[in-house]
């Protein structure tokens, strides 16, 4: 019941996010999709659709995430041509073209993945194209990346419940005794 | 007085038990000690010793790597060599470099010679065409280039706890605190009469490493004249900006390590700025300790001034030569090569104590002999390392 509620408020949370993202800038439009999905516990799967829009005039070269320090991300996986720079306690996931032939092309898309044990929740994201000329072009948003608090543990959630059976089955025996 | 005791009596108490001490610019403020990975040490330039239209840049961090132990690079860090090629003393290409994961492949992530898409102490990272190689191991990201990565033998050489002993404010930040004397004057009285005499002077880095990044290229990837070269390492400031914020910066050895103090954070300060912005700030740590303690005459401080600011190595690349010679470029060749740059047995503290405090300037005839030597400061009685190598990387293996 827990999963399916933090499922739909995910799912929720993503199509708020892809709506409230405009594009920006004059010459590299983009727009960023998220998807959150809790997979295992309180393993969480992102993704994030970039789409660079057919009235760009440059690639997206760059797509940078904040995230929460500290959090675990893992199975990282970058379009082709792309580097995922990212090391434990980092409070950014950094993807870059390695070539410009590999940049996303004004009409194109490509899907940015990873794991997390975090839970989704807005933060800022940048992406960025260059043009031959030196100029840098950047829209920056927010969407959902791994930032939100833990989950209470399962511990304490296990302790909360047997807590309540014990003071269930205590209310049960009083009341008995009194018939 | 007592005041001034006491901190020497906590520093030297704190720090050498521990070994640690400050060198060419090594754990040169409490920021970069607490954050030794971006903490420059070093930039070397010359040309390679048998292939005259080679260039080898050299920037050493992460000081004080005791033997045997091989930390890696600082993934969260942003090293840059940074390079113009026009005289106004902003970088028109710059080097960078990044690393990615841990243990032995750890991953370079490099890119450049290139265009700078922002100038200045704010940086970004990684276009065009960043390439990937693992540190310790050379690799050719494009053809004429090879980098290596990796801990090596600290080429530099210093008597630094006499150093430490004669001006203990330039060791106050290696606590990881900042301390600061009760004046600018207090912090720059020396406290001893100079460096130790042969035989008694020691070497502190002779069996020490540095995590050094080594590049060599050919030099028209970088220009045919006159260039000047300083090297940063920058912070990433996460969103919403994801830029790339200066921390550490260095060109000239001994400069600001010597001229400016920790306290009031003026080595610091000349840290993160601009060699656009050293006329305003560095120029004036340089005036001050001119003054007192190096006592020199009106001519000769704007001697040095001159050839100091900005902070930056003068290289001529015009020059057809396989030596490099610190200060050459700009003396018109009196230290040996006119290519400039500093080459890895350059004795630069002794170069730089000379003009300092010796009668460097006016043996060249570039200002009067002012009468003001203090030749027991004149050098360090150091020299260079017996472990450089012939062949790329260049400095010596790892002790």
């Amino acid at each position: 019941m827990r999963r399916n509620s933090l499922g739909l408020l995910a799912c929720a949370a993503c199509l708020f996010m892809a709506l409230g993202t405009a594009p920006a800038g004059a010459d590299l439009l983009t727009t960023v999709t998220p998807t959150v999905v809790e997979v295992n516990g309180p393993i969480y799967s992102y993704s994030y659709l970039v789409a660079n829009s057919v009235n760009s005039t440059v690639g997206v070269a760059e797509f940078d995430l904040a995230v929460r320090s500290g959090v675990l991300i893992n199975s990282i996986i970058a379009p082709t041509g792309f580097l995922a720079l990212y090391n434990a306690g980092d409070s950014e996931i950094d993807f870059l073209s390695s070539d410009p032939t590999t940049d996303i092309k004004a009409g194109s898309s490509a899907v940015f993945s990873f794991t997390a044990n975090a839970g989704p929740a807005s933060n800022s994201q940048i992406t960025r194209g260059f043009d031959v000329g030196g100029s840098v072009f950047q829209n920056p948003g927010t969407t959902l990346t791994p930032t939100a608090l833990p989950e209470p543990s399962v511990f304490i959630l296990s302790a909360l419940g047997g807590l309540a059976f014990l003071g269930r089955s205590a209310y049960q025996r009083i009341r008995d005794r009194k018939v | 007085m007592r005041f001034r005791k006491i901190i020497l009596t906590t520093a030297a108490a704190c720090l050498l038990p521990l070994g640690i001490s400050q060198g060419s610019d090594h754990a040169d403020t409490a920021e970069n000690v607490n954050r030794i990975g971006a903490d420059l040490t070093d930039v070397f330039a010359f040309p390679n010793p048998s292939n005259a239209a080679n260039i080898v840049l050299v920037m050493n961090s992460h000081g004080l790597i005791p033997a045997g132990q091989n930390p890696g690079f600082d993934n969260r860090v942003l090293y840059q060599f940074k390079i113009d090629n026009n005289g106004d003393y902003v970088e028109d290409l710059v080097i960078q470099f990044r690393f990615n994961g841990v243990g032995p492949n750890q991953r370079v992530v490099m890119a450049g010679p290139m265009k700078p898409f922002m100038a200045g102490t704010t940086s970004i990272f990684g276009r065009p065409n960043p390439r990937t190689g693992t540190i310790n191991q050379t690799f050719t990201p494009l053809t004429g280039v090879n980098v290596f990565a990796g801990v090596r033998s600290d080429p530099f050489f210093f008597d630094l706890n006499q150093f430490l002993t004669i001006f203990p404010d330039r060791g106050t930040s290696l606590t990881g605190t900042q301390v600061d004397f009760p004046s600018i004057m207090a912090a720059n009285t020396p406290q001893a009469g100079g460096f130790r005499p042969p035989g008694q002077a020691a070497d502190f880095l002779a069996n020490l490493n540095v995590n050094s990044i080594v590049i060599e290229m050919p030099k028209a990837m970088l220009g045919n004249g006159m260039i000047h070269l300083w090297e940063t390492t920058s912070i990433p400031t996460g969103g919403p900006a994801f830029t790339y914020t200066q921390q550490d910066r260095l060109a000239r050895p001994v400069v600001n390590e010597v001229l400016a103090t920790i306290t009031a954070r003026r080595h610091e300060v000349n840290n993160k700025i601009n060699p656009t912005d050293d006329a305003g700030q560095l120029k004036n740590d340089i005036e001050t300790y001119l003054t007192f303690p190096a006592g020199r005459s009106r001519a000769i401080k704007d001697v040095i001034e001159a050839v100091l600011i900005p902070d930056t190595m003068m290289i001529d690349l015009s020059q057809n030569v396989t030596t490099a010679s610190y200060l050459g470029a700009e003396t018109g060749g009196a230290t040996g090569s006119k290519f400039g740059g500093r080459a890895l047995v350059d004795d630069v503290v002794d170069i730089s104590l000379g003009v300092v405090f010796g009668n460097t300037v006016p043996a060249l005839k570039l200002a009067p002999d002012d009468g003001n030597e203090l030749p027991t400061f004149t050098t360090d009685n150091v020299g260079p390392h017996g472990d450089y190598q012939a062949v790329f990387p260049y400095l010596g293996n790892p002790h």
